[in-house]
């Protein structure tokens, strides 16, 4: 019995987590029909800026205020990279792509690219062999040519006719699907990038996350504790909960967001800001997994750029599992599926416990595709 | 007939190839290539012609590796007894029935867990199959974690046979079937499904025959490109040789040249895989090195996610889209290129 209890303590700590970042995919579902697979990314970095705002800081024993000024830090970076991300990645499939300004941006980065290696080349003692020198000659001219080139075609209007010319519109009805597919694809695409940015500028190593909450466990009944920190992770997430039903049912904001996910077109039509609703949006999602990465980071104190994928495939069937795009299911689902794992992993078949997970997912869409709060799908004519 | 004349090729020229010195990378090279055709050919079934959207190739790959290299390290000395063979490395023929047996039986595993994975994708559509496929490859990968029988999370060793000539006979048959079944009714009807599923249950098509045989003749063949990695170079594979950035890339070879289109399948996978040896080396480049910093080897992983997300921002249907890249094709764009200089 007490076993069992601690048990479900620690489950309901882990269904906090993957809660917190399934709101963030039903978000982005409800307003843009998008599965943003970077999320679990974005989750990863959440926690990284808090390690980075810790050690800016200094903090490295456990204080209250310290915990939230890097669970703060976190929340606005995560948000900040989410609208950029939305702004570079996904938008342009709505509105399309400049292409000239992609090839301006390209050439542009080339140049300073072959700038920068002149200019290490002088600093550093490197002697390169004269086939490597004719190697980066060749690699500088032809940067040269392309930025020249691009830079040409822009001026001479060659690159199509108007100043921004858009490439690749969307339209909806019979492209929906192709779109969509597009979308998801490039949602994958994003994923891989920040994965790989992470190994890159962090490490693929796993760091160090200082304590901010002491690690002693306080006393439930019997024998059955709770960790501080999963006490803080439970009231956090209560509290963001809370704060984003607020947000999403009692501001104008929120309303621009329900619109939108309702009907986009219409909410366009009634004088709401689509662009600026979904940018919103994401930040306010990436906000929530950055504070859920803060979070785990407290609890595992050991973090690593891989740390997202996972934990953003889980999410994403508890976001499923409650109803893609419905708020409050997000937050059951994440419950759910944080407390089915914690059983398995208690019980012989802990080796299984991540194929939990999936397993939910493969029965939830055969039986209730629309999940357990979801409303009836509307099957596309 | 044309068939047996290009295996017979294949055969001959697998003799040719040398086993030692610096050209054997690029044998290997060309042998990686090989089976980067057979997965991507494979995935464009479902991904291109049939318009589902299958994140978990690399899930059959691992079934099929797997049951391969079990299949030969525990039947392989009793058939091969039973056949009056003689241990393994006595004779060429051994090894042509130990492959053929390893093919055999990754097929048929893999092709059972594609009609399996095919019934679901019935009812799902889009971003749900895809996560489901994805889900589908993660517990193939777990369990294969948890059976200790074949080495679990430790790696499993077999016998190292496929060579050139198995590789790229496989990818040449998986190219001939694919194509004849893209342009048979049977392909056509997959591509109905493709454009529009209501119309082609209007017109009376099976959809739901059409997409699982879609999933089950992909896994096949992903099986069988699964056995030849388990058998191939130093036959070692590990469950994390099957993860979803493995996955990931199949995934790109076909997006990358043109979903529906075979030639641009093989096109994407030899292309992908040639940057990815080319890649290595230029990051190694002293200049190159100097930018980048010390991280400079992992730089060359960023390359492939940015190129996809500028491919899907500029061109979405990939290098070829749905047309596939023929000689008569070729000749008529010529012809009218002279007509419009005149």
């Amino acid at each position: 019995m007490e076993e069992a209890a601690q048990i479900l303590v620690l489950a309901v700590a882990w269904g906090s987590i993957y809660a917190l970042i399934a709101l963030g995919y039903t978000m982005v579902y409800g307003v843009l029909k998008l599965i943003n697979f970077a999320h679990g990314d974005i989750y990863m970095i959440g926690a990284f800026a808090g390690l980075f705002a810790a050690r800016a800081f200094g903090y490295s024993e456990p204080t209250i205020f310290g915990t939230l000024v890097v669970l703060a830090v976190a929340m606005a970076s995560c948000a900040a990279l989410g609208v950029v991300i939305e702004r570079a990645a996904y938008k342009p499939l709505r509105t399309g792509i400049n292409l000239g300004l992609l090839l301006i941006i390209v050439a542009a980065s080339a140049c300073f690219l072959a700038a920068l290696v002149i200019v290490k080349l002088r600093t550093t003692e490197v002697v390169l062999s004269s086939g490597q020198m004719w190697t980066y000659r060749g690699l500088v001219a032809a940067a040269a040519a392309v930025g020249g080139g691009a830079a040409w075609g822009y001026l001479r209007r060659i690159v199509p006719k108007e100043r921004s010319a858009r490439i690749f519109r969307t339209s909806l009805g019979a492209y929906q699907k192709a779109t969509r597919l597009t979308a998801l694809i490039t949602a994958i695409g994003v994923s891989f990038l920040l994965e790989m940015l992470g190994i890159i500028y962090f490490g693929a190593k796993p760091q160090a996350f200082p304590v901010l909450i002491p690690q002693t466990p306080v006393h439930l009944f019997g024998n059955v504790t709770i960790a501080r920190t999963q006490i803080l992770i439970l009231a956090s997430t209560a509290f963001l909960l809370i704060a984003l039903r607020i947000v999403v049912m009692h501001t104008k904001v929120g309303k621009a967001m329900r619109a939108v996910s309702y009907d986009r077109e219409t909410a366009s039509l009634m004088g709401v800001n689509v662009n600026s609703t979904i940018s919103f949006t994401f930040g306010l999602g990436s906000a929530l997994a950055g504070a859920a990465g803060v979070l785990v980071a407290l609890v595992n104190t050991s973090i690593e750029p891989l740390m997202g994928i996972v934990p953003g495939l889980k999410a994403f069937v508890a976001a499923v599992l409650g109803g893609i795009g419905n708020i409050t299911g997000a937050a059951v689902g994440g419950f759910i599926v944080g407390i089915t794992e914690g059983i398995v992993k208690g019980s012989a078949y802990s080796s299984y416990t991540d194929a939990v997970a999936f397993v939910i997912l493969i029965i939830i869409l055969l039986l209730r595709p629309t999940g357990i709060i979801g409303g009836a799908a509307v099957e596309k004519a | 007939m044309g068939v047996a004349a290009v295996l017979g090729v294949l055969w001959v020229v697998d003799g040719a190839l040398p086993t030692a010195g610096p050209a054997t990378v690029t044998v290997r090279i060309a042998n990686i290539c090989g089976l980067a055709v057979i997965m991507a050919v494979s995935l464009n079934l479902i991904n291109g012609i049939c318009g589902q959207f299958s994140l978990g190739h690399h899930g059959f790959m691992a079934a099929g590796a797997y049951a391969s290299a079990a299949f030969v390290n525990y039947l392989g000395p009793s058939i091969l007894g039973g056949l009056g063979l003689g241990p393994v490395y006595q004779s060429h023929l051994s090894l042509v029935v130990l492959m053929i047996g390893g093919m055999v039986a990754g097929a048929i595993v893999a092709g059972v867990l594609g009609f399996l994975l095919g019934l679901p994708s019935l009812r799902l559509k889009g971003d749900y199959l895809a996560i489901a496929t994805l889900g589908f490859a993660e517990i193939v990968r777990v369990v294969i974690l948890n059976i200790d029988a074949v080495g679990g999370a430790a790696g499993y060793s077999t016998v190292s046979m496929a060579t050139f000539f198995w590789i790229w006979g496989g990818a040449f048959i998986t190219i001939i079937v694919c194509r004849n079944i893209l342009f048979s009714s049977h392909g056509r009807a997959l591509q109905s499904v493709r454009e529009d599923e209501l119309a082609a249950e209007a017109m009376g098509i099976d959809t739901a025959r059409a997409k699982v045989s879609a999933f089950a003749v992909a896994a096949i063949f992903a099986g069988i490109a699964g056995s030849l990695y388990a058998h191939f170079d130093e036959a070692y594979i590990s469950p994390e040789d099957f993860n979803f950035i493995q996955g990931v890339f199949y995934v790109m070879m076909v997006v990358l040249a043109g979903r529906g289109s075979i030639t641009g399948s093989v096109l994407g996978a030899i292309i992908i895989r040639v940057l990815e040896e080319w890649l290595r080396g230029f990051v190694a480049l002293p200049p190159v090195r100097l930018i980048l910093g010390e991280n400079a080897a992992m730089w060359r992983m960023v390359v492939y996610p940015a190129m996809l997300v500028m491919l899907m921002l500029t061109r979405p249907q990939g290098m070829l889209g749905t047309k596939e890249l023929s000689l008569r094709a070729l000749y008529k764009w010529l012809k009218t290129r002279r007509r419009k200089s005149c």
